[in-house]
């Protein structure tokens, strides 16, 4: 069986600076892989970039999600192919509330799956399953999308969208950043139930106390662009007793081995 | 009484065209304006532009336009503090008394020299038919001059802008045209005075060329007007990377308009104006401001702070103009007033022009009065209601002088509007 | 709401004009051009008082002595007053009740959405339906007249309460106010008038609905509207034309009274026909409505959403005078392909401690252009006056233009005025986190721009605002990609 997500050799550039200088990556149906590395080494970018951000360059490379070419689709095709970006720094939309958002949202995905749309009843009780999960306050789909969230709103929100939309890979983008413990076991907790052998996740974090909580089958190191470590979680907490410079001194020299099922 | 003036004005024309040894290509273009002007007269409020600033006040005199019989430097104290001019712009005649290194000054006779350096005439910058002070400046500007600056100035040039009407009223019209070299920097400080029991009114006419990754410092000092009237027009364009930062700080005059036009006209420019306006008494100060965005990548900012006291009217108009694809633009414009009198006036035209899309403008007006519960604070701790006022109007209309480019600078700034403010110096020591 | 909105980004599938149809309705049409013989033909068609003749006349001559004015930002062609026909009515329509309405016509309201059997009207609202010159038909009016509201067309209101409409009939906008009230006082032919007596809040939303049917006629309704003490009344107003190559004239005049302590809320949803892409046809929408706050601790409140009309030039205004007065504005205004909207407010602070708001949203698309302009004017007197205006633009593309210019006139020092403005295109952050979610781009910005006029629209009442959001999305359709 081939994988889910397979990039090769991607190379991504913004306002002529090369920032992904040759990622190659497979992620298989059911596995979790989390993404470390320093602070600019180009983690969002590789997620952004498989969103499908226009204002990113791609001068090499090749990415199939499913089978299909992922660079050639609409950002919203690749959502409604079952891939879902958690932002990192998710954005303010004034005015326009929580339940229109997402109700819309939802009913374009389950249009892309041949599923009926559900009424605003149907959609209530959906959401408000789910919002249970995590324990969201029940005023939360009436707030304008992510407008005056704390940071730990906007995260938790994050997660709440995955759960309803239900896609078969979802990128988090430091989900766990600007959480208190209480909401980080919730949060995990809300993946974990996600997981399963037809849903794949790519988690990227600073911290490998996240990775307690979602336990990954792959960890990789991302240096200036490059996969530069891959391994088990033993990496994650290697890099976290040693930090990265150690990766830097063994340089370009270390060749990214690809996770293999 | 603008007609009046006119004829005068057209007869004073015919005397000195037949007298003049001007090349004839400048000849010309002072007959066109003059013939501008007379058609279509000059504006009222029924013009948009003059909306809310009436020249009955203005026009009502007979202006002679000729230099003075006298070219000695009168003994004149321009603003305290300041350094003295190095050059003087008496009646609009050059008088150098210094020029720094790497400023060349050159008048009207250079313009059209034959051969290979021939400069073009002045009015790039400006509307010399459509503006009727333009065109007035135009017509009778005694000698317009070019200043270019070559190098970098470690000093800010300090120019003497006076009127003189001892004998007859007076109309001054200084016509500057001034370029400064790519890549250097320079400041220059402008200080309008007036001198003579009659009224006059000067009229200047400045042009500024900015060549790329210029950057230069302009104060409009409107300190030392006392009654008489000014209307001053600055146009400017910039070139790519060019900088440019105009202060307008006025504080006499009994009316005074101020136009500054900008063109951003080279990418990743940025502009940003500056005024601080003290209006007492019957004063009418009109600020006019036009930013126009032409080229992508450019930023501007205008931040106005004006006061009206007793009788006094302030206006401002205030257009940020974005070009179709000057994509990347930021602008930004403030105009915030106080109205501290049931006889005084404040008028606000913030306006947004835009035809692209890839912007942010913003423009915000606000017209009121001093913050009552700062005045109680400030009684509350023992400084009497009077002194609490003046140091609140203070504290707000100062703000546009923090940018000054030095603090010697900035002090004097301060100091003079503290005097105007008739706040004791010693309360900002 | 938020359920509403759903609905709305679903309906935006057809990105026609709906309502473009023309209904075969038989009319009595004047002659094409103006003259003082045109006037007198309409007058004696509405059979009204000599009084009316006099002041129609003595507005067309004035009018005749005036000059179309050209200080909006919008451009059009000459207009040849002498081409268009002043005067278009159906034949069939002086019926007792409702019941005997010519099927056509009623076949015609039908389609548009505006059902003229009361049973089958939306619960609460009354309608008072205007084809092309003449009103047709009015609902609920003797439910009202039980709680002493006048609810009746021009024409009647002309016959059976003269002394009210001669009393306040441009009391507030005089046929000397500008060149299109001139024209509209000269030859208006019908409208709306509603009294509500003192101290009656009136119990539904009162609505009039214009279409214009004819081809190559104006329409030149007028309205007045009086809240007397302590009365309140909510009215809405909605429009449609058909799809025609040619331009067509609307010139209304609406005039508001509140007075002491009375409350006149005023909705506008505005779709006359915009014209194709090109700019081909459409409406010319030169309206003059404008709100007096007569009474101590009166309120008029204006809420529009305009997306329709080729051009709009209308500024609806309030003047403060009774002290303690409040005024309002919130308006959306849309425009996209070749349109051009020039549309803002007037608040005039007479009165002591009179407070002002203004919120205006524009939205500019396609090759459009599209203008705030208004007026705040604190005069010495009013003392402790407040106004507070935020006006924004939303730039979709490159091809349009978004402006402000405001006008600010402050003459008395205890007033506070407060003007923000700002204009930007549609943040591309909030796009494509819509698009990561699956949704399409163009719905992502129909439901952007639905947050971004949300303080406006949540003026509007219930009924209205659904319309008002469906029309966004409307209007907005092929200005991305
Ligand atoms: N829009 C942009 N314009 C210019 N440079 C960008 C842009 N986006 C990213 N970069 C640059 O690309 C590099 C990688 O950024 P990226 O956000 O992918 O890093 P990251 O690994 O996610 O870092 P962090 O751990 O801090 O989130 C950085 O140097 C950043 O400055
Ligand atoms: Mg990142």
């Amino acid at each position: 069986m081939s994988a889910l997500l397979q990039i090769r050799n991607l190379r991504v550039a913004i306002e002529g600076k090369e920032i992904l200088r040759g990622v190659s990556l497979d992620v298989y149906a059911g596995e979790v892989h989390a993404i470390m590395g320093p602070n600019g080494s180009g983690k969002s970018t590789l997620a952004a970039v498989l969103a499908g951000r226009e204002e990113y360059e791609v001068l090499e490379g090749e990415v199939l999600f499913d089978g299909q070419n992922l660079l050639e689709m609409e950002p919203e095709e690749r959502a409604r192919a079952g891939l879902f970006l958690a932002f990192q720094y998710p954005v303010e939309i004034p005015g326009v509330s929580m339940a229109t958002f997402l109700r819309t949202a939802l009913n374009e995905v389950r249009k892309a799956r041949g599923q009926e749309p559900l009424d605003p009843i149907q959609f209530l009780s959906y959401a408000r399953e789910r919002m249970s999960w995590l324990g969201m306050e029940p005023d939360f789909l009436q707030r304008a999308v992510n407008e005056g969230f704390s940071g730990g709103e906007k995260k938790r929100g994050e997660i709440f969208q995955l759960l309803l939309l239900e896609p078969r890979l979802a990128i988090l983008d430091e989900t766990d950043s600007g959480l208190d413990i209480d909401a980080l076991k919730i949060v995990a907790s809300g993946v974990n139930r996600m997981r399963s052998p037809e849903r794949s996740f790519i988690v990227i974090t600073h911290y490998q106390r996240l990775l307690n909580y979602i336990v990954p089958d792959v960890v990789h190191v991302l240096f200036d662009g490059r996969i530069v470590r891959t391994g088990g979680r033993e990496l994650a907490l290697e890099l976290e007793e040693r930090g990265y410079d150690w990766l830097r001194s063994e340089g370009e020299l270390v060749l990214p081995t690809l996770g293999e099922q | 009484m603008a007609a009046e003036l006119l004829e005068h004005l057209r007869e004073q024309f015919l005397r000195l065209e037949q007298t003049s040894s001007e090349p004839s290509e400048l000849l010309q273009q002072r007959r066109r304006a003059l013939e501008a002007l007379l058609q279509r007269g000059f504006p009222t409020t029924r013009h948009e532009d003059w909306k809310y600033t009436s020249l009955a006040p203005v026009l009502r005199y007979r202006y002679e336009v000729g230099a003075p019989a006298s070219e000695e430097l009168p003994s004149l104290s321009m603003v305290q503090g300041l350094p003295q001019p190095q050059l003087w712009l008496l009646d609009g005649v050059p008088h150098v008394h210094e020029l720094p290194a790497g400023v060349e000054l050159r008048t009207a006779e250079r313009f059209a020299l034959n051969g290979a350096r021939r400069e073009p005439l002045p009015g790039q910058l400006v509307d010399v038919e459509g503006d009727a002070f333009v065109a007035l400046n135009t017509a009778f500007a005694p000698v317009p001059l070019t200043l270019t600056m070559r190098e970098s100035l470690p000093m800010p040039m300090h120019i003497g802008v006076v009127t003189q009407a001892d004998a007859v009223p007076r109309l001054g019209q200084p016509r500057l045209l001034m370029s400064v070299a790519s890549g250097t920097s320079a400041a220059l400080i402008f200080s309008f005075a007036h001198h003579g029991a009659n009224p006059s009114l000067t009229n200047a006419v400045f042009e500024l060329l900015l060549q790329p990754n210029a950057a230069l410092d302009v104060l409009l000092w409107q300190d030392g007007l006392a009654d008489a009237f000014a209307v001053t027009t600055l146009a400017a364009r910039l070139e790519s990377g060019a900088r440019l930062r105009v202060w307008t700080l006025s504080f006499s005059g009994a009316l005074v308009r101020n136009n500054v036009y900008i063109r951003l006209a080279g990418g990743a420019a940025d502009a940003q104006l500056y005024g601080v306006t003290m209006a007492t008494g019957q004063r009418l100060v009109d600020h006019h401001t036009r930013v126009e965005h032409e080229a992508e990548g450019c930023s501007s900012n205008q931040l106005y702070k004006s006061l009206a006291q007793e009788r006094a009217t302030v206006n401002f108009t205030g257009r940020i103009y974005v070009h179709p694809g000057a994509q990347r633009t930021n602008a930004y414009q403030a105009h915030r007033a106080l109205l501290l009198s049931t006889q005084a006036t404040v008028n606000a035209r913030p306006q947004l022009e835009i035809y692209a899309d890839d912007v942010r403008c913003t423009h915000g007006a606000a017209v009121g009065n001093l913050d009552e519960q700062a005045l109680f604070y400030l009684r509350s701790r023992g400084i009497p209601e009077a002194q609490a006022r003046k140091l609140l109007l203070y504290a707000f209309v100062r703000e546009p002088l923090e940018a000054l480019p030095s603090d010697a600078l900035r002090e004097l700034a301060e100091r003079s509007l503290a005097e105007h403010i008739q706040l004791p110096i010693e309360e900002f020591a | 709401m938020p359920v509403q909105q759903d609905e709305v980004l679903q309906q935006v599938t057809q990105s026609e004009y709906k309502y473009g149809f023309v209904a075969n309705i038989e009319e009595e049409i004047a002659p094409v051009g103006l003259n003082e013989d045109i006037i007198r033909f309409i007058w004696e068609r509405k059979g009204e008082p000599e009084w009316m003749l006099e002041w129609r006349l003595r507005a067309y001559r004035h009018w005749k002595t005036m000059q179309e004015p050209r200080w909006a930002k919008v451009v059009y062609p000459p207009i040849d007053y002498q081409a268009i026909s002043y005067y278009a009515a159906p034949k069939k329509r002086h019926v007792q009740s409702l019941d005997e309405i010519d099927p056509e016509i009623r076949r015609m309201f039908e389609k548009l959405g505006i059902p003229l059997e009361e049973q089958k009207l939306l619960a609460g609202v009354a309608v008072d339906a205007v084809l092309d010159s003449a009103s047709v038909a009015t609902t609920f009016k003797e439910k009202l007249a039980e709680l002493g509201i006048i609810f009746c067309s021009m024409s009647e209101a002309i016959q059976k309460y003269p002394e009210l409409v001669q009393k306040y009939l441009g009391s507030v906008v005089p046929y000397t106010d500008n060149f299109f009230a001139a024209l509209n006082s000269a030859v208006f032919s019908d409208g709306s008038f509603v009294y509500v007596p003192p101290g009656v809040r009136c119990p539904m939303e009162l609505s009039t609905y214009f279409r214009i049917n004819a081809a190559r006629t104006g329409q030149f309704e007028r309205t007045l509207i009086i809240a007397d003490e302590g009365a309140y009344v909510s009215y809405l107003e909605g429009c449609t034309a058909p799809m025609r190559d040619e331009n067509q004239l609307h010139a209304a005049v609406v005039e508001l009274i509140a007075l002491d302590g009375a409350e006149i809320k005023y909705s506008t949803v505005q779709n006359w026909y915009p014209g194709d892409r090109e700019g081909r046809g459409g409406i010319y929408n030169f309206v003059t409505k404008r709100g007096i706050c007569l009474g101590r601790e009166s309120k008029i409140s204006w809420t529009q959403v305009e997306t329709g009309s080729a051009i709009t030039w209308k500024y609806p205004s309030v003047i403060l005078k009774g002290e303690g007065s409040v005024g309002e504005f919130y308006s959306v205004a849309v425009t996209n392909h070749r349109q051009q909207a020039d549309t803002g407010t007037k608040m005039i602070h007479i009165g002591r401690h009179t407070r002002s708001r203004i919120v205006s949203k524009g939205i500019a698309a396609g090759h459009s252009s599209n203008t705030y302009r208004g007026l705040v004017r604190i005069l010495r007197g009013a003392d402790y006056a407040r106004n507070y205006t935020q006006c924004d633009s939303l730039l979709i593309g490159s091809s349009c233009g978004a402006h402000t210019f405001p006008y600010i006139e402050v003459l008395n020092p205890t007033a506070v005025t407060e003007h923000e403005a700002m204009t930007s295109k549609i943040g591309e952050d909030m796009l494509f986190y819509c698009r990561q979610r699956g949704i399409s781009e163009e719905d992502a910005v129909a439901l952007i721009v639905n947050g971004y006029c949300r303080e406006v629209l949540l003026h509007l009442p219930m009924e209205f605002a659904v319309e008002a959001q469906k029309l966004l999305a409307i209007s907005l359709e092929g200005s991305v990609g």
